[in-house]
């Protein structure tokens, strides 16, 4: 039986008029996968020799439009065994380590930026491999076929920036592109998407039969869409800070970028699952016990707060939580930096009830972390101001909330053919990008920030004003009295007074990125 | 037909045109939805897909999901095809090849946080161990089950698709769990729990090739009068799913370009398309036509258009040509590795995924034998909202 709706046309007009100004209400400031944004994440990135990665980047708008890009190297090197690792040594268990020479073999991660940028004309598609950038050759013929060029490659295209420069290898670590003027300031233009192809570098098949001369055997690929920070305006108090704060659409002037998810999830096969399907498909793939054709999941994960200009490789703590199929539950809490790796195996996960499938989260965990104050402090725990300084004045510590997250996971299937000693054959891999999660079921996936100067755990906000509050931090609804940035002096976005030029007032405070703004300059193709 | 309804709708869409400025769209494929639409599920000789479903919330949940048959068939033998050459008949007479498009639908009930994944070959049944690796489910009820007591898969049995080889499409969508319709809501008690992705898994010469993206999810809005007429879009009073976007965004590599970083392989990619609005009661084959505008790195700009009838998928350099290498997907055509699509539905809105596949270059669009092809599958983006409304009409 149909139920009759409120249709009538004046009805329905009022309704409209009425909803353009409520527009978007539970529609979620979020930060996308599907669609263009401001900034442009890649949390993963391969050139080590075994893998390497193809970047595509688009410039969706209609007019020209720049990007300034930086890759993060997060590969760290076995102290011991000179072995590359991806993850702390403490946040791996002893039967999965980080580093393979015991406990004394330590993983140690460094934090290595490069930074380049980007000018695409109005619609331009571009791609480069990461592993030898892009060298601008106006003089290449447009065969759809990329050219070395010594270290580097030409491809046909417009290259208007004339060259994106290689990052130092091994590389495994992330991407981003800030969409920027071209005076460098950060733009709101939401032009930019891209994707990244994971390609496993086939091996020479040089002990094979014919057909001989054959340079690869076989190959596989990964691809995942760009994670993409969706803006509202450009930031107005520095020019080289972009808040991450956006959690209620429409909340003016106070929204700039769109904030990180509350969590992340995704469905992934258990830990030492089988593929559900390939041994129906082909009974002699999968034969061989008791390996079978079993699926490796990979997780990677980034802050979403970030600091190129003072080169902070930011801390973060995850909470990571499954359930699998019998609704059977496991967490565990680590500490990582930066960027990090991983296999469920690697955080001592196991499978005893032989569930095929589980739903992993991954929440952002921890109360805060100071970005400024006496040095020594900078980058630890903290749930207030006072926490992040020892000789300066309370005034200049800066304890901000806890970083948020954004994740990358793939999945490599192994069969018999891969499994076999001596294999060349590749485990046939596939990415995804995970969920975002409204885990506090308030209608918005967007993470609400911390007000500044109270213990951050006693509020929750999403804007500076009345209403944007909640907790027993606040006062009237709102955050109270922040604090200016640069000076420390008490300050109010709603009643003032202000900051001075070129500094800023925190009350509800989130993720940030921090980034040095400077002259987008071309680089003369090559003679 | 237009009913009283929707020419209302209509009406009040019109002025949402005239008066509202270009939003960002609101379909979403990494987050929660209420609707789920799997666009390209395959079965055939070497290809199976493992669909996943799983419950965002601490709460059970229920979907009612339909696999829509978009095998071609003949006019004359009622076969499956690809083309006219498949449809001669027994008398030597060739039939035409016509779009098909069959409607089966079955429940899924889902415990708190639950993931559920099932082939497309062999579906999910009840009983026996209760194991997904058996095709069971896990949470089958009774006295052997081992979930908590007061949560159960009982009433879900997901059929296998209807035949092999098998081209079509999964819907699911959160339903109250007595009426099979989607619950009478108001404000935050409108869900938006379910998450989905599809993989598409092929074994050849014993490798496992997979090819995963996630479900394009609708977001409900504020309001759901419980009817089994889905609105998606349209004016902001009766909507009952945020909208489909006008435009979706296609990057992908050119057909044939040679990939950057092998310098061997050739890039084949394939395109997925369903039309938004879909009337499962009356089975009427939705048809959209899908305008191309096809960028290349030297900004150049080439368009075309197809209709789709209830799905398109087919590689992009056959979508405007029998003849690949005169496409304007062709990447000797276009000269460069990279290109952008934009996708515009004419008369409705569109949702859809694509695949890159890595072939052998000698071998004729990805059918080597002497290797084996490498793929991946990948979300479109999208850019603005529809501003008519789309409508979905389940039984």
């Amino acid at each position: 039986m149909r139920v009759q709706k409120r249709n009538p046309w004046l009805y329905s007009l009022g309704m409209v008029m009425a909803a353009m100004v409520l527009s978007g209400a539970r529609a979620g400031a979020d930060v996308v996968s599907d669609r263009p944004g401001s900034v442009t994440i890649w949390p993963k990135v391969i050139a080590d020799g075994t893998r390497d990665t193809l970047i595509t980047l688009t410039n969706t708008s209609n007019g020209q439009a720049y990007a300034h890009c930086n890759y993060v190297n997060g590969l760290g090197f076995c102290r011991l065994s000179g072995a590359y690792c991806t993850l702390p040594s403490a946040s791996a268990v002893a039967t999965a380590p980080a580093c393979p020479g015991g406990a004394a073999d330590v993983c140690d991660l460094q934090w290595q930026e490069l930074d380049f940028d980007v000018i695409l004309t109005r619609q331009q598609p571009t791609i480069w491999r990461v592993s030898t950038g892009r060298r601008d050759d106006p003089l290449q013929e447009p065969d759809a076929e990329c050219e070395p060029d010594g270290n580097s490659q030409n491809c046909p295209g417009f290259f208007l920036i004339g060259q994106v420069v290689p990052p130092v290898q091994p590389f495994a670590g992330e991407l981003r592109c800030i969409q920027v003027a071209a005076d460098g300031s950060a733009l709101s233009g939401n032009a930019f998407k891209g994707e990244a192809t994971l390609e496993t570098i086939a091996k020479a098949a040089v002990d094979l039969p014919p057909p001989a001369g054959i340079p690869v055997l076989s190959t596989q690929i990964s691809k995942y869409n760009s994670i993409n920070i969706r803006a509202v305006r450009p930031p107005s108090g520095d020019p080289a800070i972009l808040p991450l704060n956006g959690v209620v659409p429409g909340t003016d002037p106070f929204n700039v970028y769109n904030a990180c998810p509350e969590a992340v999830e995704f469905t992934n096969y258990s830990v030492g699952a089988e593929d559900l399907v390939a041994d129906s498909i082909d009974p002699t793939a999968c034969d061989d016990t008791p390996a079978g054709c079993p699926v490796t999941t990979e997780i990677t994960v980034i802050p979403c707060r970030i600091d190129y200009e003072r080169q902070i490789p930011t801390r973060f703590v995850l909470n990571i939580v499954y359930h699998n199929e019998f609704e059977q539950l496991a967490s565990v809490e680590r500490d990582f930096q930066c960027w990090t790796n991983f296999t469920l195996e690697q955080l001592g996960f196991t499978n005893v009830a032989g569930s095929t499938f589980q739903r992993t989260r991954l929440n952002p965990s921890g109360s805060g972390l100071c970005i400024d104050g006496n040095a020594e402090l900078i980058n630890t725990p903290c749930d207030d101001d006072a926490d992040c300084v020892s000789t300066l004045p309370v005034t200049s510590g800066v304890c901000a909330p806890a970083s948020g997250i954004l994740a990358i996971v793939e999945e490599f299937h192994d069969s018999d053919v891969t499994l076999a000693p001596g294999s060349l054959i590749i485990p046939g891999t596939d990415a995804a990008n995970p969920f975002g999660v409204d885990a506090d079921d308030d209608g918005f996936v967007g993470r609400p920030g911390r007000c500044r100067g109270v213990d951050l755990d006693t509020t929750s906000c999403t804007s500076d004003g009345p209403g944007g509050c909640e907790g027993s931090g606040c006062v009237g609804g709102a955050c109270p009295v922040g604090r200016c940035r640069n000076t420390g002096v008490a300050c109010s976005n709603v009643v003032g007074p202000a900051c001075g030029a070129g500094d800023f007032c925190d009350q509800c405070m989130n993720d940030e990125m921090r980034f040095q703004p400077d002259v987008v300059t071309p680089i003369p193709p090559m003679p | 037909m237009l009913t009283n309804k929707k020419l209302s709708l209509l009406g009040a869409a019109a002025v949402w045109l005239a008066l509202s400025p270009m939003a960002q769209a609101a379909t979403y494929s990494d987050t929660g939805a209420a609707v789920l639409i799997y666009s390209k599920v395959v079965v055939d000789g070497s290809r199976d897909t493992v669909l996943e479903i799983t419950n965002q919330s601490g709460q059970a949940r229920a979907a009612h999901c339909f696999y829509i048959n978009a095998n071609p068939r003949c006019s004359n033998t009622g076969g499956v095809c690809t083309g006219v050459s498949d449809c001669r008949d027994d008398t030597g007479f060739f039939g035409s090849c016509v779009p098909g498009w069959v409607e089966i639908n079955f429940d899924i009930f889902l415990t708190p946080f639950q993931p559920l994944g099932w082939s497309a070959a062999r579906g999910l049944s009840s009983g026996g161990t209760g194991s997904l690796a058996d095709g069971k489910t896990p949470c089958p009820g009774g006295f052997l089950d081992s979930c908590p007591f007061a949560d159960t898969n009982a009433g879900t049995r997901i059929p296998p698709v209807g035949e092999t080889p098998f081209i079509g499409e999964l819907k699911c969508i959160e339903v109250d769990r007595i009426t099979r319709l989607p619950a009478e809501c108001q404000g935050d008690a409108c869900r938006n729990d379910l998450e989905g992705a599809a993989t598409i898994t092929k074994v050849e010469q014993g490798q496992i090739d997979t090819r995963k993206y996630n479900a394009v999810g609708l977001r409900s809005t504020d309001f759901n009068d419980g009817s089994n007429e889905l609105i998606i879009g349209g004016a902001p009073e009766s909507a009952e799913y945020q909208p489909c976007a006008e435009v979706l965004v296609f990057n992908h590599l050119f057909d044939g370009a040679v990939d950057p970083i092998s310098g061997f392989w050739e890039a084949h990619s394939e395109l997925s398309l369903v039309p938004c609005t879909e009337n499962l009661l009356q089975q009427d084959t939705p048809s959209v036509v899908a305008q191309f505008l096809v960028f290349n790195e030297f900004e150049q700009r080439l368009s075309t258009s197809i209709t789709v009838n209830c799905l398109l998928d087919r590689p992009i350099s056959r979508i405007d040509t029998s003849q690949p290498i005169r496409s304007i997907w062709s990447a000797a055509f276009n000269g460069t590795v990279a290109g952008q699509t934009r996708i515009t539905g004419v008369n409705g809105g569109l949702v859809g995924a694509a695949t890159l596949a890595f072939c052998d270059p000698d071998g004729l669009e990805c059918d080597s034998t002497v290797f084996v092809d490498s793929g991946a599958a990948y979300n479109l983006n999208q850019f603005a909202d529809r501003v008519a409304p789309d409508f979905i009409t389940i039984p």
